[in-house]
């Protein structure tokens, strides 16, 4: 559309106004996300590089659906609320989450991830509950097909894997 | 060296002590921490393959399936660290391990690698080593500093030194009995035997022996002292057999059963014997297991009581359990009182354990020393084995609700 617009007829007037409304749309859609966070391409580019999660994310649909398509396994709400007394254990096809409070240690919980399959792995777990900024944690490499991390219990991904509501990924 | 010491692991960054050792759920892999943080040290995978089996020596020697060692100063890399930590292990296991204040007759420095053998490697950079250890060496404390054969032309000065080529070396200078027979090397049975032989070894660790028995935090003896059933003793100080022993004994003549009790206004009552098969109403402060003997010969018995389940690791270890023991005369009773954790909303299961035998039973006591760490799971393998051993072990699983 080189053309100016005296020289246009009617319907390829009609024809442009229609485009810029449509520009328009768009445009005022991506200022929406923009001013909800970061953006989905940005969200989508630490995910596979690696790096820490853009600040802003606000959990929606797309940011799961991101995050199912980025992770090797997630693990989805679970039925009920774990509790100290059954323990945090969460499972989920290929992969097992648990929290086992250290006796040699007050106050701390050992963090394990046993993968099905041993040649499986991640490198971080990101735990995504509504209303919250996702939170995230590197992962050591698998040792026989198992992660397991010390953590002080104050960890705020401690909270929220005891949250039914709260989804995981395994990236 | 005698008595109860503590441990260095030598590194070139200064002497790093070892503050304790914990067991942790067989479940998880050993780990190496720094001072009690959840900082754990990049050693942690290799003393993890050092720990368990089928590669690691520990838990073959000592029985130490999981462990978490917290030492006070960071140990980085190579396998210098394995020397101390068996030691530490060692002496832990026969409950001469100096942990966290805990005072010491003594300090072992070292440094070296162990193999699945349990030969003594040399490392590099001892006199580094013992140079940054100085402080220590010059303490008030007596230090036996012991690395490997090819090591001792770099052993420090002025302290009690050990140049050795094997671990029985320095077991045999520390007073401590060499390394157990291996499991693999016998049947089922003999599993058994080993595994409780560790449990015995494991006493030590958690300082219950005493002199006149077991002395374990929440274990109480029965009214009668530990004598054994079928001797009785002369004024001039010899033994006799008692014409008792003419009485076969009979473990189906002491009866096991469970009491509950709730609150009577502030304090837990004294409770009534109910059928352990049905649950009751909400507000058991207490549950208790007793033992009668309707016999006509004494029995020698342990009783045990726990609350089943994380609840106790989410408490005090000890809060929920009972241990007692001893010799229980016909006509007699004795019991184990479980408190229950009253803001428990929902039911939970209390376990009761009674053993009987006609005498003393070491391998029973060994057994039981340290029954408050074990697991469900592993309370279900412990008895199993003492029913493969022939002892005769009954249980009792009830149901209750604490809170009201």
């Amino acid at each position: 559309m080189t053309d100016r617009w005296q020289d246009l007829d009617d319907g390829e007037r009609e024809t442009a106004r229609a485009v810029f409304t449509a520009l328009d749309g768009a445009r005022a859609l991506t200022d929406a996300a923009m001013q909800a966070g970061p953006s989905i391409s940005a969200i989508w580019s630490a995910l596979v590089t690696g790096r820490p999660l853009p600040p802003g994310i606000v959990p929606s649909a797309d940011f799961d659906a991101l995050l199912v398509d980025a992770a090797t396994i997630a693990i989805p709400r679970q039925a009920a609320a774990a509790t100290p007394d059954s323990g945090i254990d969460r499972q989920a096809e290929g992969a097992r989450l648990r929290v086992i409070p250290s006796r040699g240690g007050p106050g701390q919980s050992y963090l394990t991830i046993t993968f099905e399959d041993q040649t499986t792995g991640a490198a971080r777990l990101i735990a995504v509950i509504d209303g919250a900024e996702p939170l995230e944690i590197a992962l050591p490499v698998p040792v026989a097909g198992a992660v397991q991390l010390l953590l002080d219990n104050s960890e705020p991904i401690l909270a929220a894997l005891t949250d039914p509501d709260s989804r995981l990924f395994l990236v | 060296m005698s008595g109860r010491l503590r441990v260095v692991v030598a590194t070139t960054d200064g002497p790093s002590t070892v503050r304790r050792i914990t067991p942790e759920d067989p479940d998880l892999r050993s780990v190496v921490c720094l001072a009690g943080t959840a900082t754990a040290l990049p050693i942690s995978t290799d003393y993890d393959a050092f720990v368990r089996r089928p590669t690691g020596v520990v838990e073959r020697d000592t029985g130490h399936r999981v462990c978490r060692v917290d030492v006070d100063r960071a140990i980085h890399e190579g396998r210098s660290w394995q020397l101390g930590l068996y030691i530490a292990h060692r002496l832990k296991a026969a409950g001469r391990l100096a942990e966290d204040d805990q005072p010491a007759d003594g300090v072992v420095w070292a440094t070296g690698t162990v193999d699945a053998d349990l030969d003594v490697g040399p490392v590099e950079r001892v006199a580094d080593k013992a140079r940054r250890s100085q402080d220590l060496f010059d303490g008030a404390l007596p230090v036996l500093a012991v690395v490997a054969a090819a090591n001792a032309e770099a052993l420090p000065v002025g302290v009690e030194a050990l140049a050795i080529r094997r671990m029985g070396e320095v077991l045999h200078h520390l007073d401590l009995t060499p390394p157990p027979v291996r499991a693999e090397a016998v049947g089922r049975r003999g599993v058994v035997a080993v595994f409780l032989l560790l449990a015995f070894l494991a006493a030590g660790a958690w300082g219950l022996w005493g002199r006149g028995g077991l002395m374990q935090a929440g274990r109480t003896p029965l009214p009668h002292p530990p004598v054994a059933a079928n001797s009785l003793s002369s004024e001039a100080g010899s033994t006799v057999v008692a014409p008792v022993n003419a009485v076969p004994f009979k473990p189906a003549a002491v009866t096991f059963e469970v009491v509950e009790a709730r609150m009577d206004g502030e304090t837990c009552g004294t409770g009534a014997v109910v059928d352990p098969a049905v649950e009751s109403a909400p507000g058991v402060c207490a549950v208790a297991f007793r033992a009668t003997n309707t016999g006509s010969r004494p029995a020698r018995l342990w009783l045990y009581g726990a609350v089943q389940g994380a609840v106790r690791e989410y408490a005090s270890r000890k809060r929920y359990t009972e241990l007692a023991d001893g010799l229980l005369a016909p006509g007699e009773t004795g019991e184990v009182r479980v408190q229950l954790p009253d803001w428990m909303r929902r039911p939970a299961i209390v376990r009761g354990v009674l053993i009987l035998a006609e005498d003393d039973d070491r391998q029973v006591n060994q057994a039981l020393v340290s029954i408050d760490l074990l697991s469900s799971g592993e309370i279900d393998t412990m008895v199993a084995g003492l029913r493969d051993l022939g002892i005769h072990v009954r249980e009792i699983f009830h149901r209750v609700t604490p809170a009201r």
